[in-house]
């Protein structure tokens, strides 16, 4: 269990705020937010790796807030896993052996079942600079995990591979965390990769955090504008609200249930909307007649920018039903929704 | 520039001057002259070759060491020192490159004993060309070790398999 209370960081210009965070026991944890938002700052905060200026850090319920990193137990990997440059790949593993007290067999016999499950047995002897990004990666978590560390910090993890390749290293950071039972907090700025491998995530921003949650909560749930665009809701609009209405503007749409006082947005995920001829008939409940802006090609399906009475929205089709439907800049469509997936906040 | 500059410092009229003269160490026309002119000339050299060397190690693999275990001690031990020693290195050779071939500062501060580059000029004053000329070649043969030392020392011993 990892305990941020009020914590505040100060590195030249840029700050850490108000950071309140707890993180149960063998979790995977995501920390979310743009370039900037201070997300590795946190994690060398938990490591111990920058001063902090105020606020508490526990961990199983010790005060760990002015131990040095080497007293934590708090493992970290970089996004360019940072291997030492000068050992082997295997001198890197077993780098931090020689401190604290790890048995020699257990330790020999924990180097070889990590190995195997990273399957890097064959680089074992080969220096860093001639290793593959996954070979890297896998190297760099050998060396974090094999000083069975309480938690393991992981600083964006994925995003320096191949996507090809970013499936398989996923699936088996999903399969040591869930082997070993240790806490696991990841940072990431992908999405997909929070959905698959978390359960609870925050989403930060300015060196704030500003939604925590279960990651379907936040997917689907976001309680601000900002979170609402960073999780690519893109169609967050101001709003006024009557009861079980919406009015954007002049268009008025079905809402779920009554908004609770003092909400102003509405949000509706792209994949949540239909589109539409204007001839077809609509099952759903909402139904949004405008004009197509803009198509733009996203490899696997294409994203369609839809004019609403000057309301910007965003849908988006697979290839083929834009073939069907002849898509084409200028055109007339329906868009369509239902109420359930106007979100509002 | 140099040599005045020491001569200053070390000269009777001031207390620096006086407490080493007290102290019994003799910097005009001694050895000692002779290397406190060398370090002051080649220290630059040495000391931003080996910054360069300590900042081109990353600060992440110093916080990946701590995080193993490492402390502040060990990880300079088997961390920063073995990235930045070859740097170090390189900083002391032309450190020493620069030194041998002072030559102003030193004709100010120690004549006598002389260095190579004081014989050069007092052979080449005293009796010409002809008598100056082994000792620069002696001079440039060292100075182009040095620097073939230096070449070696810069790349990188590791050969990739």
């Amino acid at each position: 269990m990892i305990e941020i209370n009020d914590l505040a960081v100060c590195l030249g210009e840029f700050r850490l705020r108000e950071i309140t965070l707890s993180i149960e026991e063998g979790a995977f944890f995501a920390l979310m937010g743009p370039t900037g938002s201070g997300k590795t700052v946190l994690l060398e905060a938990i490591a111990g790796l920058v001063p902090i200026q105020s606020g508490s850090i526990r961990l199983k319920q010790r005060d760990i807030t002015r131990l040095p990193p080497e007293k934590r137990g708090v493992g970290i990997m970089y996004q360019d896993y940072a291997l030492f440059p000068h050992l082997t790949v295997a001198g890197n593993i077993t780098f931090g052996l020689r401190y604290g007290a790890h048995d020699g067999h257990k330790a020999e016999k924990r180097f070889a079942t990590l190995v195997d499950a990273l399957g890097i047995g064959h680089v074992l002897q080969r220096y860093p600079e001639t290793l593959s990004g996954g070979e890297l990666q896998r190297a760099a978590l050998a060396r974090a995990l094999i000083v069975e560390p309480r938690v393991v910090l992981l600083d964006e993890p994925l995003s320096a591979l191949d996507p090809n390749f970013r499936e398989d290293i996923r699936a088996m950071l999903g399969e040591i965390h869930h082997s070993l039972g240790v806490t696991f907090v990841m940072v990431t700025h992908d999405f997909a990769e929070a959905l698959s491998l978390a359960s609870r995530a925050a989403v930060m921003h300015d060196g704030m955090i500003r939604q925590v949650g279960t990651v379907k909560e936040i997917f689907r749930k976001p309680t601000s504008s900002f979170v609402a665009d960073f999780v690519g809701m893109k169609n967050v609009f101001a709003a006024t609200f009557e009861p079980s209405m919406a009015r954007i503007g002049p268009l008025a749409l079905q809402v779920p249930d009554r908004p609770a006082n003092g909400a102003g947005y509405v949000a509706i995920r792209p994949e949540d909307i239909a589109l539409c001829l204007p001839a077809a008939e609509v099952k759903n409940g909402n139904c949004v007649p405008g004009v197509v802006t803009g198509i733009v090609d996203q490899g696997f399906f294409y994203e369609i920018r839809v004019s609403s009475d000057n309301q910007p929205f965003c849908t988006v089709v697979t290839k083929s039903a834009a073939f069907d439907l002849s898509l084409a800049v200028g055109m007339a469509v329906h868009l369509s929704f239902p109420p359930q997936a106007v979100h509002v906040f | 520039m140099v040599g005045i500059a020491i001569l200053s410092v070390a000269g009777k009229n001031h207390w620096l001057g006086q407490l080493m003269s007290d102290l019994g160490v003799r910097i005009m026309g001694s050895t000692t002259g002779i290397i406190t002119v060398m370090v002051f000339v080649g220290l630059p050299f040495y000391i931003n070759a080996a910054r360069t060397g300590f900042q081109s190690v990353s600060p992440r693999l110093e916080k990946v060491a701590r995080s193993l275990g490492a402390s502040m001690w060990s990880t300079f031990v088997r961390i920063t020192f073995p990235l930045a020693w070859r740097s170090m290195l390189a900083g002391f050779i032309m450190c020493c490159a620069r030194a041998i071939s002072e030559f102003g500062a030193i004709v100010v501060v120690a004549y006598h004993p002389m260095t190579a580059p004081v014989l050069i000029y007092e052979r080449f004053e005293g009796y010409g060309l002809q008598y100056s000329q082994p000792v620069a070649v002696w001079l440039v043969v060292v100075c182009l070790t040095l620097f073939l030392v230096l070449r070696m020392v810069a790349l990188p011993a590791r050969k990739k398999p």
